[in-house]
């Protein structure tokens, strides 16, 4: 959708609009159709659409939109607009919810006034993240009520009403999506746009918002009393339906994407008259009543959920004291796998089997099937081209071979720069979680690691978790290299705006923090910064930092790629691209540039033997010139560059 | 009465899969068929493989199941073989010849199979299949970047879509920039005639019931 269409449609005020929308840009119709005046996230996909499309319509709503510094920050932010009683909504990936979780845990006991809502966007699998853990335990730990849409216009409808239901229980709510719902696109029904209270108000109470010692203990009881008023207002929702028919010997309980899967295999495996549905849509408080009369009205029951078996072991609790009631099936029980994404494929077949149903396979289609995907060659993931990353860890690489092959230990962190460690650089060890590369480093050298020890970061993941253990890292001396790799944007999320930046989520131009500063004001003693696209440069001041005897900084900075093309497109110019000479490539014998460097634009040309750029991918950065000792990459100049 | 038809568009990050899918959704919603799309993205800048499902008529998951997809469009050749296995037998598969070589290839760690390898493989799985360089007519047509539109003609060109070509035209008229348009839409059409025009047999009725 082009985009000032997506916007006319997240300011259309005409309620019974249809339109095609994902399931992420529904949400922030929601917001909008709420009236939430507060909207804050830190970029993660799949949640990252939400704020962006805020973004491009808040100042004409008055909204105060904000991608935070992090999680925990944007949900306190959001929060004390809760408190002073206007609507606001926070959003965030799966694993931004550890950041947070300090909040999230504390505020169920102070309650809030005004909606608040927490979107997450949960990645089954783990295909975009370090990990695929379940939100749904979150709501639980912190026992706050979450809902669950499984499709754009659900999203829009259970959002809105988690607004309300925020209000009424005066508790924050969850919303969470999962992967393929979040990046769903469907046809969606507007509903008017609320005129929600515009200006806050601080009513001080310390009984409920000086939250510890016996505060926190009796609003502990008063949070228990609110998810009792929760559980009562389930039965007015009109959510988690039940279609259960007399003589359904089967039952499936599914929420969230995975209902999705488990209605079509029903459909198609013309199960219709068989099978009954609980569709939960409150994945807390779960709708016990309902689970209990799927329970005690058919035979077998399978859990279809994502990704663990939360609502299988609480049907599972419920069966106690039933007198008679299904044999449960799901993860526990081996009948859906316990892990990874659930597919159609894997419900059907689950579903088939517990229904008798032979699912028949053509042998030769098999066949041919194994065959082409015999045939068929990987393609991963690489930094774009004109990448300053790749400068930096060619300089990075360059510095390692000088040392001996693997001997600089290589922290990694969350971002593109992870991208190094795939080949052809191959020069990133590890990867844990936002902002871990420095206090890890730190620590392998208090372990007495007998190896130069660097700690690579981007920029929007330094300022998100990488200060704090910089601080820690000079406090206790930690001699370590911190290599901040700033490509000025959050990339690989889509080129969300971070405090580094100067720009807010609207737009608009504000306080440009500076990492140097921040750095300097730390107490780091050894700091320099380089051109990411100067190879030499950025290999000397990593070496000089590696010999400085405590904690180091190297700022190797460079305009993302992809920020260099989008300024060019809007300047209508295009980049000059580079040439290689084939009389001067030396051919399959060296291939320094393909086996060790990998730009995307340097290309083999199998007729020649030779490396060859491709003109339209190449970015005009020239790093590759420095990369090929034989001088046969040159830039064109004068009339040749003009075509 | 009205069917159902899966269409699967594949391609490499920054081919304009997503374009191409939403072009589809738009002018479903506009001629009143409902229509889910399941985009797979988040790297789209960075090389590496995309997948944009739609689902026309009556579905619950935005996800096509493997084998049911009814056309499978490739804007990129050894994409196709990856997710032909959505393809049903016998399905419409639309392929531009063009490659663009993963990294694994260009530092020999992997080998890409000939064109001649990619159709004999797929025709063992369907004899309606049509591998062209779509990026040439794109070329011709003033912009190798609308190689996507290309494409979306030849999908049109089998006459399998639930809508008229008019209604496509207007859709790309609404999405696409204005200085834009006029490669787009010749693309378009050099991508429609072209399958018209080596159209072996008539549409299969299996996917032609909506």
């Amino acid at each position: 959708m082009a985009k000032s269409s997506l916007e006319q449609m997240l300011l259309s005020p005409d309620a019974g609009q249809s339109a095609l929308l994902m399931t992420n840009h529904a949400i922030a119709r929601a917001a909008i159709e709420a009236g939430a005046r507060i909207v804050t996230g830190y970029p993660g996909t799949p949640s990252s659409e939400i704020i962006e499309s805020i973004g491009s319509v808040a100042d004409s709503l008055g909204i105060h939109v904000e991608w935070a510094v992090n999680e925990k920050v944007a949900l306190e932010v959001a929060s004390a607009g809760a408190i002073a009683g206007i609507r606001a909504m926070t959003v965030m990936k799966h694993v931004g919810l550890n950041v947070a979780s300090d909040i999230l845990m504390v505020l169920g006991l102070s309650g809030v006034n005004g909606g608040m809502v927490i979107v997450v966007g949960d990645d089954p699998g783990g295909w975009v993240s370090q990990n695929e853990q379940d939100s749904r335990l979150y709501a639980r730990m912190a026992d706050v009520p979450m809902f669950e849409p499984s499709n754009p216009q659900e999203a829009l409808r259970m959002t809105v009403q988690a607004f309300e239901v925020s209000e009424r229980v005066q508790l924050p709510v969850i919303v969470r999506t999962t992967l393929k719902v979040s990046h769903g696109s469907g046809i969606v029904t507007f509903g008017p746009i609320a005129n929600s209270k515009k200006r806050g108000e601080y009513v001080k109470d310390v009984n409920r918002y000086y939250v510890a010692d016996v505060v926190a203990q009796s609003r502990h009881e008063w949070q228990h009393q609110q998810m009792k008023k929760m559980r009562s207002l389930l039965r007015s929702l009109k959510l988690n339906p039940l279609t259960l028919k007399k003589g359904q010997s089967i039952g499936i309980v599914s929420s969230g994407g995975a209902y999705n899967f488990a209605a079509e295999s029903i459909r198609n495996l013309d199960l219709q008259d068989r099978v009954a549905m609980l569709k939960v849509e409150t994945s807390h408080p779960l709708p016990d009543d309902k689970m209990r009369r799927i329970l005690t009205k058919t035979r077998e029951v399978l859990v279809v959920e994502e990704t663990e078996p939360v609502m299988e072991d609480h049907l599972r609790m419920l069966t106690y004291g039933l007198k008679r009631h299904a044999v449960i099936h799901g993860k526990r029980t081996g009948a859906l796998p316990g892990t990874n994404e659930l597919t159609y494929e894997i419900v059907a077949s689950s579903l088939a089997k517990l229904a008798g149903i032979h699912i028949r396979r053509n042998k030769k289609e098999t066949e041919v099937r194994a065959a082409i995907a015999d045939a068929v060659p990987p393609r991963g993931w690489t930094l774009c081209a004109g990448c300053p990353h790749i400068g930096t860890f060619y300089a990075l690489k360059r510095l390692t071979k000088k040392t001996g092959k693997g001997k600089i230990a290589n922290l990694g962190d969350i971002g593109c720069i992870g991208l190094a460690a795939l080949p052809p650089l191959e020069n990133v060890d590890t990867s844990f979680c936002m902002g871990s590369s420095i206090a890890q480093a730190a620590g392998l050298a208090y372990a007495g690691v007998d190896m130069p020890i660097v700690a690579s970061i981007g920029d929007s993941t330094f300022f998100h978790s990488g200060i704090a253990p910089l601080i820690d890292a000079v406090a206790n001396d930690a001699h370590i290299c911190v290599l901040i790799c700033d490509n000025e944007t959050t990339a690989m999320t889509g080129h969300q705006p971070h405090p580094g930046t100067g720009i807010t989520a609207s737009g608009k131009s504000t306080k440009k923090i500076r990492i140097e500063d921040v750095v300097r004001a730390v107490g780091v003693e050894f700091l320099e910064i380089t051109d990411a696209f100067n190879v030499t440069e950025t290999y000397r001041a990593i070496e000089r930092a590696l010999k400085h005897p405590g904690p180091s900084v190297v700022i190797a900075r460079g305009p993302c790629a992809e920020l260099t093309r989008r300024q060019a497109r809007r300047l209508g110019t295009k980049p000059r691209a580079y040439v290689i000479h084939s009389e001067k490539c030396k051919g399959y014998d060296c291939r320094v540039c393909l086996r060790e460097f990998g730009c995307p634009a340097i290309l083999w040309d199998n007729d020649l033997q030779k490396a060859t750029i491709d003109s339209t991918l190449c970015n005009g950065c020239g790093l590759c010139t420095q990369v090929c000792v034989f001088q046969a990459i040159t830039q064109p100049v004068g009339a040749d560059a003009l075509q | 009465m009205i069917g159902n038809l899966n269409v699967a568009v594949v391609g490499v990050g920054g081919q304009g899969n997503v374009l191409l899918s939403r072009i589809l959704g738009e002018t479903a919603l506009k001629v009143g068929i409902k229509v889910r799309i399941s985009d797979t993205f988040g790297a789209a800048q960075r090389g590496a493989a995309v997948l944009s499902l739609v689902r026309f008529g009556s579905s619950y998951s935005p996800v096509i199941p493997l084998g049911k997809a009814d056309a499978l469009v490739a804007l990129e050749p050894s994409e196709a073989l990856r997710q032909s296995r959505f393809l049903r037998p016998n399905g419409y598969a639309l392929i531009n010849t063009r490659r663009i070589l993963p990294v694994e290839v260009l530092t020999g760690k992997a080998a890409y199979p000939s064109t001649d390898k990619i159709s004999g493989l797929l025709s063992a799985l369907t004899s309606n299949l049509y591998m062209f360089d779509a990026a040439k007519l794109a070329e011709q047509a003033g912009d190798s970047r609308t190689t996507n539109m290309v494409m979306l003609g030849a999908l049109d060109g089998c006459d399998c879509l639930p809508f008229e070509t008019e209604a496509i035209k207007e859709t790309i008229m609404d999405l696409v920039p204005e200085k834009m348009l006029d490669s787009n839409l010749k693309s378009f059409e050099l991508g429609r005639s072209y399958l018209q025009n080596h159209r072996k047999m008539e549409p299969d009725l299996g996917i032609a019931l909506l």
